[in-house]
């Protein structure tokens, strides 16, 4: 340090202290303003993080979101999958025992009314899904056009089910009446 | 001559025989650094020489095995010599005292080297106890604690014969650095033996991880950035003959940093199964650690100012001016790197490895270059060989470091973002094969190890420089005259402790640690606690603020009470993350599912997995992520690790994840992988394990690992030695016959059956409440 330093330090009133350590002495700045408010900033950022996530969100919101998510993923997997419904995936769904019991409990609530628990629809309004005779044509894919769409014979009662079952619950219907088929 | 006035002879020849070993371990383990990051891009390396028509198989030459021993050479060996070399010297002349005790000098510098050369025969053998930074085997652990107290109590004794009053900053940051190491080191490998040369840690699971990432996230404060703080605030004003910037920062950034830096510790395992509020503990005080960490860059820099000129001409001043840099650079990536949503970019990828080497080659071997090239020609009292050659050591290793970080950053994102993207429809993955990832940063990878390499060679320079320097010198003594024992200002030790400063501090962290655990009134308690303590303790400071200098100048006279404030401030933010989860009902611990035991075969194949290193690039922990669910199935449950002592989340994916492998593919195709990745897995950059197929498992040391782990709570049953020896037999014929009939020929005693066997184990769970509690 040179004397005009020295001058410069006294008139900008940096201490330099009276320690001294094998030579190493230190002088007293004040703390730079941006370094205090950095430091400020990331206390107050945590504190506003602290209780906005932990005190006032649920404790377990990651898991939970990552759930929501999920369901999402899976949602929308079987979107994709119902839209490329083909004969083979619905006979395979047939196969499926999670599908059918799924599509039997459906069954049960909305269509034994017209063709029976059995599938016959002995006296009753609906024709027989267990016989032989498919007045619009057999493959699955048409069958899943028939309950989603309804037929197209307007007397024949039969309406479509698409806005009320989603095509989830139509697909595993199909899967149940499949699985009957002798 | 006064009365007064003694002779002093420093102790320098110790300092001498640490700064040639330094150099020495620094090519060791840079070498093998270099080694293993060439592997990383050429499995014909790794394994065994596989080149040119050669096909030899070399078990002590994989990657997982070295690895570890370049992780512990370059710390433990290289920074940890260091070091000491640092600490002696300065502390000497600091203190104005002779280090206190000849002898435990020699015992701490032979005992040292001594622990390195035996990491060095055990770890490529394949002895580890697999956790990171942690591997050596409980007996060098004995060793290393025996030689750190050793260490300890020189220096510690060396303070209490001073010739100074008061310590200076750098002395503050030894004490931290002795004091903490200790505390880290001893938690992470308490460990039950199971052979002289085996142990299980006590921890597992959570517990293990949190235990882990502590010390790890510790290790990286405590010994790479504290002691290094402590030689830089020694050696960067002796280099550039200039007073400290400010001593008023010396003091904030010191306590900041030695209090906040513990918490930060479960930033390893953000989005993991850790429970989220130790999550967010690690993430928020890693961003608070920033301010703190930049206090020391900036004393560090600032010190400079006025002697810029010096950055043109020395050697000296250039490393340091470039490692308070990449200090600087570290600590700010660091906690952008605790953010919850860019860990999820750059957690297990190569970002983090950048990362890492930025503060060890930028930071730590800079420092020691610029630190040796200072020290040498005083050491010897000889101009160094050549500063041209000097000046050419740093411009090779700053191209080094830059090609390093820079590869680094992009293999990391690169790879990030492919293996966390999604089709349009958010439902698959947008490459699905994990190959495809790791092949598109090949050329980064390269990158990194000629990087490495340039690095490597500035440190080959440094060697020949200092051989040159010191080949044939006289050594001479330094002797100094002080006055002997000056007026210290002792202070009682309740008034230590019994003071303004210290009881603000103190409710500063109570009440706020009310508001952040408690709930209802507690937390209330705690917030306004916090707001009136803070109010009072700022008008009172406005008010006696120069007591409080008066107390802290007391303090430094009085090193025995300041060592235990140090202490004291360490210890809680371990305290307060790692109790809870170790002592609170583990039930809690569990989330739903609880880890199906391990058979006698899949425990001696656990340990095949372990010893072999494979943790080193699989992890075993599925994200709370859509991108890792969709990848490698289920997330993690904390329930479905709580029996692995010790844990297997892992650090780094150079492979994929191995949460849930069991039963996702047949035995043959491990068996094919294991002895050759490459005819299942083109492009796959693990080395072949043909050794395992030959190697016998070790049945013999089964029953003691069983019943080890059966005093640590795991629920074995009481087997007789002749059950587990059955058990054994039975699995692996089962293993053996499957592959048979698949055309393949493995004997049953084999390493490779138990690990086949561990394989299919890998995720397997009941839930809980079918399973009887292990309370």
């Amino acid at each position: 340090m040179d004397e005009k330093e020295r001058e410069d330090l006294r008139n900008k009133n940096i201490k330099l202290l009276d320690h001294e350590y094998d030579g190493i002495r230190e002088f007293d700045q004040k703390l730079p303003n941006w370094w205090l408010i950095s430091l400020y900033a990331t206390i107050v950022f945590s504190v506003i993080y602290w209780v906005v996530r932990h005190q006032w969100m649920d404790g377990e919101f990651d898991f939970k979101k990552l759930e929501t998510e999920l369901a999402m993923v899976e949602e929308a997997r079987l979107e994709e999958t119902l839209q490329m419904l083909d004969d083979d995936i619905l006979m395979a769904f047939s196969r499926a025992s999670d599908w059918t019991e799924a599509g039997a409990a459906t069954f049960t609530q909305n269509c034994v009314a017209c063709h029976g628990s059995d599938l016959k629809g002995e006296n009753l309004p609906g024709v027989s899904l267990v016989d032989a005779e498919w007045l619009y044509g057999n493959k699955p894919t048409e069958m899943y056009g028939i309950v989603a769409n309804g037929s197209p014979d307007l007397t024949s009662g039969m309406v479509a089910w698409e806005g009320l079952l989603g095509p989830k619950k139509i697909a595993e219907v199909v899967a149940y009446i499949l699985s009957k088929q002798e | 001559m006064n009365q007064n006035k003694v002779s002093i002879e420093y102790n320098d020849t110790v300092v001498r025989y640490f700064l040639v070993i330094t150099v020495v371990w620094s090519l060791v383990g840079m070498l093998v650094g270099v080694l293993v990051a060439f592997m990383l891009n050429f499995w014909q390396i790794d394994g065994g020489l596989y080149l040119f028509g050669l096909n030899i198989p070399m078990e002590w030459l994989s990657f997982g095995r070295l690895r570890p021993l370049h992780t512990n050479a370059a710390i433990f060996a290289f920074v940890g010599n260091m070091m000491f070399a640092g600490v002696y010297y300065s502390t000497q002349r600091l203190v104005r005292a002779r280090l206190a005790s000849d002898i435990l000098s020699w015992v701490h510098f032979w005992g040292w080297q001594l622990i390195i050369v035996a990491a060095a025969v055990t770890l490529p053998l394949g002895l580890t106890r697999g956790k990171e930074y942690a591997e050596l085997i409980w007996p060098i652990n004995i060793a290393v604690v025996l030689m750190w107290v050793v260490f300890a109590v020189n220096f510690f004794w060396t303070l209490l014969i001073r010739n100074v009053s008061t310590l200076y900053v750098a002395i503050w940051f030894y004490i931290a650095t002795i004091v903490t190491v200790a505390m880290l080191y001893i938690v992470n490998h308490l460990s039950i033996p199971t052979s002289f040369l085996h142990s299980y840690p006590v921890f597992a699971g959570v517990q293990d991880a949190l235990v882990q990432w502590w010390y790890g996230h510790n290790a990286v404060a405590f010994f790479l950035t504290t002691p290094i703080l402590g030689i830089m605030y020694y050696f960067v004003p002796k280099a550039v003959n200039r007073p400290v910037y400010s001593y008023r920062l010396s003091v904030i950034h010191f306590w900041s940093l030695v209090f906040i830096y513990i918490w930060a510790g479960p930033h390893h395992l953000l989005n993991t199964a850790l429970p989220q509020w130790l999550q967010y503990l690690g993430m928020l005080f890693s961003l608070m650690l920033w301010a703190p960490s930049w206090g020391g860059m900036l004393n560090g820099l600032f010190t400079m100012r006025g002697a810029w000129d010096k950055l043109r001409t020395d050697p000296v001043v250039k490393f340091f001016a470039a490692a308070i840099t990449f200090y600087g650079m570290a600590t700010f990536e660091g906690p952008l790197l605790s953010i919850k949503s860019v860990n999820a970019l750059a957690h297990y990828s190569d970002w983090i490895i950048g990362h890492v080497h930025s503060g060890t080659l930028g930071w730590n071997g800079f420092m020691a270059a610029g630190m040796i090239y200072w020290l040498v020609p005083r050491l010897w009292k000889r101009p160094l060989h050549s500063q041209a050659l000097a000046n050419f050591h740093f411009w090779i290793g700053m191209i080094g470091i830059l090609l390093y970080i820079a590869s680094m950053w992009f293999a990391g994102i690169t790879q990030g973002v492919m293996l966390n993207a999604l089709n349009e429809s958010g439902t698959s993955l947008a490459y699905a094969n994990f190959l495809e990832t790791l092949n598109s940063i090949r050329f980064m990878m390269l990158t990194r190890a000629v990087g490495g390499t340039f690095y490597f060679i500035g440190f080959v320079l440094m060697t020949y420089n200092v051989f040159k320097t010191i080949v044939g010198a006289e050594v001479q003594k330094t002797t100094i005259e002080v006055e002997a024992k000056p007026e210290k200002e002792t202070m009682p030790w309740v008034k230590g402790f019994i003071n303004a400063p210290i009881i603000y501090s103190t409710l500063g962290i109570f009440f706020p640690c009310l508001w952040m655990l408690g709930d209802g009134f507690v937390m209330l308690l705690g917030m306004f606690g916090t707001i009136i303590v803070v109010l009072l303790a700022i008008i009172h400071f406005k008010a006696t603020g120069a007591k409080w200098n008066d107390w802290y100048e007391k303090l430094l006279a009085n090193s025995m009470i300041f060592t235990v404030l140090v202490f004291v401030s360490v210890a809680i933010g371990g305290a307060i993350q790692i109790i809870p989860t170790v002592t609170v009902n583990k039930a809690e611990n569990l989330q739903g599912r609880i880890q199906k035991l391990y058979t006698p075969l899949e425990l001696a194949g656990r340990d095949i997995y372990i010893s072999e290193g494979c943790y080193n690039c699989h992890s075993q922990m599925i994200r709370t992520m859509r991108s890792d669910v969709i990848r490698y199935g289920d997330y993690s449950r904390l329930g479905e690790s709580i029996y692995d002592h010790p844990f297997q989340w892992g650090s780094r994916r150079t492979g994929p994840d191995l949460a849930r492998e069991g039963g996702y593919r047949p035995n043959d195709w491990h068996y094919d992988h294991f002895m050759d990745p490459r005819t299942v897995s083109p492009g796959s950059n693990m080395p072949a394990y043909p050794w395992l197929a030959k190697k016998k498992i070790d049945v013999d040391a089964l029953p003691s690992k069983i019943s080890v782990l059966r005093t640590l709570n795991v629920p074995y049953p009481e087997w007789t030695d002749e059950e587990i020896f059955d058990s054994v037999a039975e699995q692996a014929e089962g293993i053996a016959k499957d592959l048979q009939e698949k055309g393949r020929v493995l004997q049953p005693n084999t390493q490779m059956t138990a690990l086949i066997a561990y394989m299919q184990k890998l995720g397997a769970y009941e839930i809980r409440g079918d399973v009887a509690s292990t309370e």
